[in-house]
C-alpha cells in the first residue's frame, strides 16, 4: 500500500504539465510525437528530481524499464509495418480489392467492405494509420468521394485499435498499469467497442443512403457486427492477441459470402448518394493513379488466396503457438529478463522490486508471428515473379524509416509514464481528480482522457501508456472499478482515432484532400461523440456491476 | 541529399544513443554501491538521443530562417 502523498496545488499543476505540454506542442504548436514526447520526458524527469524527491538512481532505472517496454511494443510495429510494404510492394491490396468487386456490383457492400470490413482487418494487422491510408485511396477507386473516402475510412476501423496490431495497445495498458482483473477489463473494453463497431457501421450505410442505405445495411451490418463485436468479446479475456485479427479475417470472409446473398447480389437501392460520385472514376485518371500508388501497382494478375495467404500463415502461426497448450509452454520456455532493485523515493513511495521485471518470450511475441508471416509474403511474392528481386534493400529501409518515428515517441512516452508512476506524479494527478469529481461522474468521463490521448498521440497505444496510470491511480482514490475505468479508456483511445490530427492527415494526404483535414475532424466528431456517450453509459454500469476495488 | 543529413535518420541515430545510454544506466545501477560516473555517462547519452529530434527541429527552423534571409 503506498502513503498517500500530500496533495498541494503546486505539486498537482507540476505533475499536470509534462502532460499540458505535449498536448500543447502535438495541437498548439503541430509538432509530431517524436518531437513532442521528449520533452514531455524531460519535463517530468525534472519535476520528479525537484519537486517529488525522486533520487537520481530511481529516475534513471525507471527510465531503463521504459525502454525495456518499449522494446516489446517495437517489436510489434517494425514488422507489421515490413509485413504492410511486403503486401503493398506485390499489389496484394489491389488482389484484395478485385476480389471484392468480382463478387458483386453492389456499392453500398462495397463502401462497407472496405470502408468498414477491409479497414478494420488491416488495422487488427498493421494499425499505425495503415487502414486509413490504404482504403481511403481504395473508396476512391470504387467512386466515393475523396473526403467521404477518408471519413469513412477513419469511421470503419478505429473501434478494432484496442486489439488491433495483434493487442499491441491492451498490451501497451497492461504493461504500465497493475490490472487487478484482467479478463474483465479486456471484456468490458470488448463491449464498449462492440457498442462503437456496430455505431461505424450503421454510420458508413447512413452516410451512403440515408433512411434507405440504413435500411438495407441491416443484414450485413448485424452480421458483420455480431462477428467483429462478438468475436472480440470471446477472444478478448483469453487471447487478446488475436481478439481482433480473427474476427477481422473472418468477417472478410463473410463479405464474401454476403455479397452473394439475395440480399447484395443485386444493385444497391439507393439511387443517390451524397458520399458518392458515379462517372467520376473513369473521368478522373489522377485519382486512379492515387489509389495505385497507395496499393501497389497493377499490372500482376495475383489470385485472391495467393494475397490473403500471409494472413492466413499469421493466423496458422498464432494458434498454434499461443493456443495449443503444449507448444505454448515449450516456445515459452525461452524467456529473457532483468532483475530491477526495490527503489524508495524522498516522499515514501516504493516501487517494489522484481526479478526478473517483465520477461521477454520471444517465440510467443506476437512480432515474431508477424516477422515470420512477412518472411513467408516475401518468399511467396518473391517466387510468383510479384516482387523483383533487389527489391528487399528498399522495403527494409522502408519499413526501418517508418519505424524511427515511432520509436523516438516510444522511447520517450513509456519512460515518461514509467517516470511519472515512479515518482509519484501520477499518483498526485489521480488524488487530486479524486478529490473534485464524483465516482460515477468520472466512470462516465473517463472514455473522453482516453480520446484526449489518441487525440496528443494519433495512438490509442499512447493514450493507454500516458492516461492508463492516472485512470488507474483515480479509479483506486475515488473507489470506484477499475475494470470499467480502464476498459473506458483504451475504448475511448481507440476511438479517439478517428479525430487524431496525425491520422486524419495520413488519410487526407494519400487522397490528396489535407486541406479539408478540420472539415474531416468536425464531421468525425459526431461519430466519436456518440460513441462516448455509448462507452460512458457502459462504463457506469460496468462501475456499477463491480463495484470498487475490482 | 546525404543520409546522415536526413531527418529520420538523425532520429534513427537518436534511439541508438537512446538504447545504448539505457544499458550503460542498468549496468551502473542495478547493483549497491552505484557507480556515479558510469551512470551519469548513460543519463546524458540517452537524454542526447532524445534531445536529437529537438535539435534537430532547431537547426531545420534556424535553416529556414537564414534562407528566408537570404532570399530578402
Amino acid at each position: 500500500m503506498q502513503p498517500n502523498i500530500d496533495v498541494t496545488f503546486v505539486r498537482w499543476l507540476a505533475a499536470l504539465l509534462p502532460i499540458v505540454a505535449i498536448l500543447y506542442l502535438l495541437i498548439g504548436r503541430n509538432w509530431k510525437a517524436a518531437s513532442a514526447a521528449p520533452v514531455g520526458f524531460f519535463i517530468a524527469v525534472i519535476i520528479a528530481l525537484t519537486l517529488f524527491s525522486t533520487p537520481v538512481r530511481m529516475m534513471a532505472l525507471q527510465t531503463v524499464k521504459g525502454i525495456w517496454d518499449a522494446l516489446f511494443i517495437l517489436y510489434v510495429i517494425v514488422p507489421a509495418l515490413l509485413l504492410y510494404e511486403v503486401s503493398k510492394e506485390a499489389g496484394s491490396f489491389q488482389a484484395i480489392r478485385r476480389g471484392i468487386e468480382s463478387y458483386t456490383q453492389n456499392e453500398l457492400i462495397h463502401v462497407l467492405a472496405i470502408g468498414w470490413v477491409f479497414s478494420s482487418f488491416l488495422q487488427g494487422i498493421t494499425g499505425f494509420g495503415a487502414p486509413a491510408a490504404v482504403t481511403a485511396p481504395l473508396l476512391v477507386a470504387f467512386g466515393v468521394k475523396p473526403f467521404w473516402a477518408v471519413v469513412i475510412a477513419l469511421t470503419g476501423h478505429t473501434w478494432a485499435n484496442t486489439f488491433g496490431t495483434l493487442g499491441v495497445a491492451w498490451e501497451g495498458l497492461a504493461a504500465v498499469t497493475e490490472m487487478q482483473n484482467h479478463d474483465a477489463t479486456a471484456m468490458a473494453a470488448a463491449v464498449m467497442l462492440l457498442a462503437a463497431n456496430v455505431f461505424a457501421g450503421l454510420l458508413i450505410a447512413w452516410m451512403f443512403g440515408r433512411r434507405k442505405g440504413l435500411m438495407e445495411s441491416l443484414p450485413a451490418v448485424l452480421i458483420i457486427g455480431l462477428i467483429h463485436g462478438g468475436g472480440q468479446l470471446l477472444l478478448a479475456p483469453i487471447a487478446p492477441t488475436l481478439a481482433n485479427f480473427v474476427p477481422g479475417t473472418l468477417a472478410l470472409a463473410a463479405v464474401f459470402v454476403l455479397s452473394r446473398s439475395p440480399w447484395y447480389r443485386k444493385d444497391t437501392e439507393v439511387t443517390e448518394s451524397e458520399i458518392m460520385k458515379p462517372g467520376e472514376l473513369e473521368d478522373d485518371e489522377d485519382w486512379e493513379q492515387r489509389a495505385e500508388a497507395a496499393v501497389g501497382h497493377e499490372e500482376q494478375e495475383m489470385s485472391l488466396p495467393v494475397a490473403l495467404s500471409p494472413y492466413l500463415v499469421l493466423i496458422a502461426l498464432i494458434v498454434v503457438a499461443l493456443l495449443i497448450n503444449p507448444v505454448n509452454q515449450l516456445l515459452n520456455g525461452v524467456q529473457l529478463g532483468f532483475a530491477f532493485p526495490r527503489l524508495e523515493t524522498g516522499l515514501g513511495l516504493v516501487v517494489e522490486g522484481s526479478d526478473p521485471y517483465r520477461q521477454f518470450a520471444p517465440l510467443t511475441h506476437p512480432g515474431t508471428f508477424l516477422l515470420l508471416a512477412a518472411i513467408f509474403a516475401y518468399f511467396l511474392f518473391r517466387s510468383k515473379g510479384e516482387i523483383r528481386s533487389g527489391r528487399i534493400t528498399g522495403i527494409l529501409v522502408d519499413t526501418i524509416r517508418t519505424s524511427i518515428p515511432s520509436a523516438v515517441a516510444l522511447f520517450a512516452l513509456i519512460p515518461l509514464a514509467k517516470v511519472m508512476e515512479g515518482s509519484g506524479q501520477t499518483q498526485v494527478l489521480a488524488q487530486g481528480i479524486a478529490l473534485v469529481a464524483p465516482g460515477m461522474v468520472y466512470a462516465f468521463l473517463a472514455p473522453l482522457v482516453g480520446v484526449l490521448g489518441s487525440f496528443m498521440t494519433s495512438s490509442n497505444l499512447s493514450s493507454n501508456i500516458l492516461f492508463g496510470p492516472l485512470q488507474e491511480g483515480t479509479a483506486l482514490a475515488l473507489n470506484i472499478s477499475q475494470v470499467a475505468v480502464l476498459a473506458a479508456q483504451t475504448a475511448g483511445g481507440a476511438i479517439g482515432n478517428a479525430i487524431a490530427p496525425g491520422i486524419v492527415l495520413l488519410g487526407s494526404g494519400s487522397v490528396g484532400v489535407s486541406e479539408r483535414m478540420g472539415e474531416i475532424i468536425r464531421t468525425n466528431l459526431r461519430y466519436v461523440l456518440v460513441s462516448l456517450v455509448f462507452i460512458g453509459a457502459i462504463a457506469v454500469i460496468t462501475a456499477i456491476l463491480i463495484p470498487g476495488g475490482g | 541529399m546525404p543520409w546522415y543529413r536526413q531527418r529520420v535518420w538523425q532520429m534513427g541515430l537518436g534511439a541508438l544513443m537512446v538504447l545504448i545510454g539505457a544499458v550503460v544506466i542498468y549496468m551502473a545501477t542495478v547493483d549497491d554501491p552505484v557507480r556515479s560516473g558510469l551512470m551519469w555517462f548513460g543519463i546524458v547519452l540517452l537524454s542526447l538521443g532524445l534531445a536529437v529530434p529537438l535539435l534537430t527541429r532547431m537547426l531545420e527552423a534556424q535553416q529556414e530562417k537564414e534562407g528566408e534571409r537570404g532570399e530578402c
